[in-house]
């Protein structure tokens, strides 16, 4: 018998104890909990990978709540901060980023991807001064050059949506990937610098001025040479319309036309501006998306 | 966390704005209502120019909503040259909604205003 020598009070107080803490060591408990936050962790992720950002949040939120000694906590909280910027969940993104960046336990490269993402969320709430300021400090704070790159991207294209073309320029001189990416940041810069854009923006009040002084010149000042030209006709033949009547006088019939033509001609200068604005957006959107697949960077979608 | 995902507050906040009808949506609404049903469903734009005109008074006011009206039957027809073609129940149609257009008068920027990138993700 291999008990045999022990004393039986011994053994009883052993077995005793067996039963009433089945696991007396921790062992299988430590195994236990780390295969459920494994288990915990990769619903978290299946979810974010199906592009289900706001499933994959509460499944996050679960696993910092489970196991909050997990080493992964702060990948979690980032995590959750990566699903709300995905889901365009500006406000949200902004108090996840402070609770991450609060965790005093958080990792530098999660610490410079929470900036980032904080500093994008900013920017997209409609407040580009604190996103620069946030954008600013992340770019000291990353020591990742890939990453501080895809930051200079991004603030280069907040600059040009600003129309500040030199910060826009010093932003992607700044960049320091090597090979391609870089050579095309470079050249883009230097393209700014000689006012390739700019010169290629048109403005407001030019095509509202022409659109006041001859209707249908403010489209053809961008180029919209069908608009232009409809605008030219419905507007001629609203005012011929209104001298006729006024000629055979019929006054009722040339106060309605007169009316009628007032709002083809101010929509006309209205048509003009907005098509400004939407000409210069879409030029600023060609540029970069340009820039994005030139550098094989995405500043604007992270 | 008790908000509810964007696609659900997209929801939740058109089903919203339905219900809440100003004045200055009236002559915007017959014009849709009952002039578009005799005229039939001919607009190759999406949204239509009377939901678009609908929608721009709603947002902006009956004054600036007229303005839009006005825009988008000048630019339909370049348009039709530079929007994305989306096909809506079956029929393809070019898509020019109001945030494409009316993004400079709430002064945002290309990256301030969330909706810049929004059909294309």
């Amino acid at each position: 018998m291999l008990l045999k020598g022990f004393p039986r009070w011994l053994v009883a107080l052993l077995v005793g104890l067996g039963v009433l803490m089945p696991n007396p060591f921790g062992l299988s408990v430590c195994c236990a909990q780390e295969q459920d936050a494994d288990i915990q962790w990769a619903l978290a992720e299946y979810l974010s990978g199906r592009g289900e950002h706001y499933r994959a949040i509460t499944e996050y939120e679960r696993f910092i709540f489970y196991f909050p000694q997990d080493s992964r906590v702060g990948s979690a909280r980032v995590r959750i901060l990566e699903s709300y910027v995905a889901g365009k969940w500006w406000p949200e993104g902004v108090k996840a980023a402070m609770e991450a960046m609060e965790d005093p336990e958080l990792s530098g490269e999660l610490r410079c991807r929470a900036m980032e993402l904080l500093g994008i969320c900013h920017v997209r709430m409609g407040d580009s001064g604190k996103g620069r300021e946030v954008l600013s400090s992340a770019l000291e704070v990353c020591t990742n050059p890939t990453v501080r790159d895809r930051i200079r991207l991004f603030m280069a294209e907040l600059e040009a949506g600003l129309g500040r073309w030199g910060a826009v320029a010093q932003a992607l001189e700044a960049v320091e990937a090597a090979g391609d990416p870089g050579r095309a940041a470079r050249e883009h810069a230097a393209k700014i610098r000689q006012g390739e854009l700019s010169s290629k923006e048109r403005s407001p009040w030019t095509a509202a001025v022409l659109a006041a002084l001859f209707p249908g010149a403010g489209h053809a000042y961008l180029g919209r040479w069908e608009d232009a030209a409809l605008v030219f006709m419905v507007n001629g033949a609203f005012l011929g319309a209104t001298v006729e009547a006024i000629q055979k006088k019929q006054p009722a019939l040339a106060g309605g036309m007169a009316l009628a033509e007032l709002l083809w001609y101010t929509g006309n200068i209205f048509s003009s501006v907005s098509n400004t604005h939407k000409h210069n957006r879409q030029l600023l959107q060609e540029w970069s998306r340009g820039l994005s697949l030139e550098t094989g960077l995405s500043g604007s979608q992270p | 966390m008790g908000a509810p995902p964007e696609e659900l507050r997209g929801r939740i906040s058109s089903s919203d704005a339905r219900n809440e009808r100003s004045p200055a949506e009236v002559p915007f609404r017959f014009l849709k209502e009952v002039i578009s049903r005799v005229d039939g469903p001919r607009c190759s734009m999406y949204p239509t120019d009377t939901q678009f005109a609908l929608e721009a008074a709603k947002r902006h006011g009956m004054i600036l909503g007229l303005f839009f009206l006005v825009d988008r039957l000048f630019h339909e027809w370049s348009e039709s040259k530079r929007a994305p073609v989306i096909v809506v129940y079956g029929k393809e149609r070019f898509y020019d909604p109001l945030d494409g257009n009316d993004f400079w008068l709430r002064g945002k920027s290309l990256l301030e205003d969330s909706t810049a990138y929004g059909f294309q993700e």
